[in-house]
């Protein structure tokens, strides 16, 4: 029994850890660039959305994985528009990006699904089980992502140059580094990792697109993001745990304690952290728009 | 020389303007944007466009729906531009809604008093309960100096579960299935002022909020200290005033702007506390509207009873298309995002701005 249910919260916890890792990573990214990316949820939903849409039309969800992150590109880049290329206040714009995400959505799920609240249910990914554990390709993401991240940033010319971009972009700029076309790439490569975090929500968990799918978990990312230190291996740590806090809701369903309670622990516990999270907190990037004069 | 004048007035004309200008420009760019949408997803932009425009102003019925979304929305509009004034960003009015609807909702039906007694104590109760869901952000910010952005935010996401806790379980109406609280007291209620509508005196109520928050932010020394503080915190921190001090005044102040907003949504229009949308996340709800209102109102109180109208008449034009024409009412989100996107990011409008007047020649080329 005991042993059941701590199988069940680690089967969901490794599922919850998906949609929330991806992301987090993207705005890794992006951030080290100096672009705050506050968009990110509008993005994790424009991907489940593109994810189920693509689905549905070829009825393979691998090309839906493929529609997602054309769906995440191009949201990310009218992002890198607003704020690199015009200089826009990054926070506001990507408030904008979530209403207008929001809104666009059930508008275009009413013009294509005539149901505003969500698709129809998709064919989702396969995965193969051990024990009570069910993999999916995007499992291996958990421990690739943090090395993928690490390895770019740190090792390669390109991570480090986006660092440098992020840390000092007119030093960057004065010594030949393509400032504003390392942002848009970075931008909108967070675009695309946070749309397949969607896709992985619309196709693998829900099985379609629902309203309201991303459930915040592109701020979460941001608090994971923060709270891991913009160190890679960290930010897998604090995706596992708010994965851990979205797994309990999966956990105990239909137990006698209020569903409402698990809903929001996975917030409660962002807030928990934001108190608990000791030493310095400041970025190693500056959050502000780059411009020559 | 006659060339040259009409070009000077031009110019003094455009000087007027530019106080304003920002704020108009990415209004029109954004029913540009839109149209533009529309027109890709098959419908007819200049059909919906003045469907919008009937179901915002015409008629009392749509006139006064337009009032009441806007009676809210610039209580929390004025609580978003207070906390940008101030220095600390709550985004999070959409919480301190939800809990500010709900203190009002509850004192309004465990109490009888007498009616202005009653209705007074309720307003209040509702300011208090958005200044308790805005107090954890703040006790961060001081004790942790975490991001009011991240925090505000999260309280936002956890109030509608919160919410639809307490209308589930401790305060449900025992007599409806459905789920929301008793209702208040008729001594709690906001009289109607334009009888068919659900236009109350709570209009009246906010427009006067927001010309006591104008009078209180510039023209006493508190207010001044707190603007001053949201300006240049250093400078204000060496000229000796007390910056946490003044910070988290203006940052209290906004969250019981928010709750009075919930306040007077349950005892104005509602009459009963229920979740109006259940999931967490951005939407149209009240709350969230404060963000656009406070932006476009060039984070001036008087300026936020014109963009609150705007606002509420956009969202009532919306609803009624939804019912009138099948285009869905969430489009409107679309425009909010669009506005606020725009109009965060001046230099677009400045490009095209420069554009437009060097064909016309007012700007020379030398620029």
């Amino acid at each position: 029994m005991v042993l059941g249910i701590i199988s069940s919260i680690l089967a969901a916890t490794i599922r919850m850890t998906i949609p929330i890792i991806l992301p987090a990573f993207g705005g890794l990214i992006s951030e080290r660039s100096g672009v705050l990316n506050i968009g990110l949820e509008s993005m994790v939903a424009g991907g489940a959305f593109g994810g189920a849409l693509f689905t549905l039309i070829s009825g393979d969800p691998y090309i839906g994985i493929l529609g997602s992150i054309v769906f995440g590109v191009v949201i990310a880049a009218f992002f890198s528009i607003f704020t690199v290329k015009f200089s826009g206040d990054q926070v506001i714009v990507g408030l904008g990006f979530n209403f207008l995400l929001a809104g666009l959505l059930p508008f275009l799920s009413a013009r294509i699904f005539d149901y505003r609240g969500g698709s129809p249910g998709v064919s989702g990914l396969g995965s193969w089980s051990v024990g009570a554990f069910d993999f999916t390709i995007f499992d291996p993401l958990i421990v690739i992502l943090p090395i993928l991240a690490y390895v770019f940033l740190y090792k390669t010319n390109l991570g480090y140059k986006v660092r440098a971009v992020g840390r000092e972009p007119f030093v960057a700029d004065v010594s030949g580094i393509r400032v504003f076309r390392l942002k848009y790439l970075c931008v909108i490569l967070s675009g695309a990792l946070a749309a397949l975090g969607g896709a992985y929500l619309a196709l693998s968990v829900s099985n379609r697109y629902i309203m309201g799918i991303s459930a915040g978990r592109g701020f979460i990312a941001i608090a994971a993001i923060r709270l891991g230190d913009w160190k890679p291996r960290k930010i897998m740590a604090a995706s596992l745990f708010f994965a851990f806090l979205f797994a309990l809701q999966i956990a105990f369903q239909g137990s006698w304690i209020p569903t409402e309670l698990f809903l929001m622990a996975p917030y409660l516990g962002v807030i928990a952290v934001l108190g608990g999270i000791v030493g310095s907190i400041s970025p190693p990037s500056k959050f502000e728009p780059y411009s020559r004069d | 020389m006659k060339d040259f004048k009409t070009r000077d007035y031009v110019k003094t004309l455009i000087n007027q303007f530019q106080k304003i200008h920002v704020q108009l420009f990415s209004i029109v760019l954004a029913f540009v944007i839109n149209s533009l949408i529309l027109l890709v997803v098959g419908y007819n932009p200049i059909e919906v466009l003045i469907n919008v425009f009937k179901g915002a102003l015409i008629g009392r019925g749509n006139i006064g729906s337009s009032l009441v979304t806007m009676t809210t929305i610039l209580l929390t509009g004025l609580a978003f531009l207070t906390s940008i004034k101030c220095g600390l960003f709550n985004i999070g009015m959409q919480g301190q809604f939800v809990v500010g609807a709900f203190m009002a909702s509850l004192v309004g039906f465990t109490f009888s008093l007498p009616a202005p007694l009653h209705i007074l104590v309720s307003l209040l109760a509702g300011a208090l309960g958005g200044i308790l869901w805005i107090s954890p952000a703040l006790i961060l910010k001081l004790k942790k100096n975490a991001s009011v952005l991240l925090s505000t935010l999260m309280l936002s996401f956890i109030a509608p579960y919160l919410g639809l806790f307490l209308v589930r379980v401790p305060f449900s109406n025992p007599d409806t299935a459905a789920a929301d609280t008793p209702y208040i007291n008729a001594s709690a209620e906001l009289p109607r002022i334009l009888p068919p509508s659900n236009v109350n005196i709570g209009l009246i109520i906010s427009i006067l909020v927001a010309i006591l928050l104008y009078v209180f932010l510039w023209k006493t020394e508190m207010g001044y200290k707190i603007r001053a503080v949201g300006f240049d915190k250093d400078v204000s921190h060496f000229m000796g005033i007390d910056v946490s001090k003044y910070r988290s005044t203006g940052f209290i102040l906004s969250g019981g702007l928010a709750g009075l907003g919930g306040a007077v949504q349950v005892l104005g229009v509602w009459n009963r506390f229920f979740m109006m949308e259940s999931a967490a996340g951005f939407n149209t709800s009240p709350g969230w509207m404060g963000i656009p209102v406070g932006l476009v109102s060039g984070l001036h109180p008087i300026g936020a009873i014109f963009s609150s109208f705007f606002f509420g008449a956009l969202n009532s034009g919306f609803q009624y298309i939804d019912l009138a024409t099948n285009v869905p009412a969430p489009f409107s989100g679309v425009f909010l995002g669009t506005i606020v996107a725009i109009i965060s990011t001046p230099l677009i409008i400045k490009n095209i701005e420069e554009r437009f007047l060097k064909r016309l020649g007012i700007v020379g080329e030398g620029k």
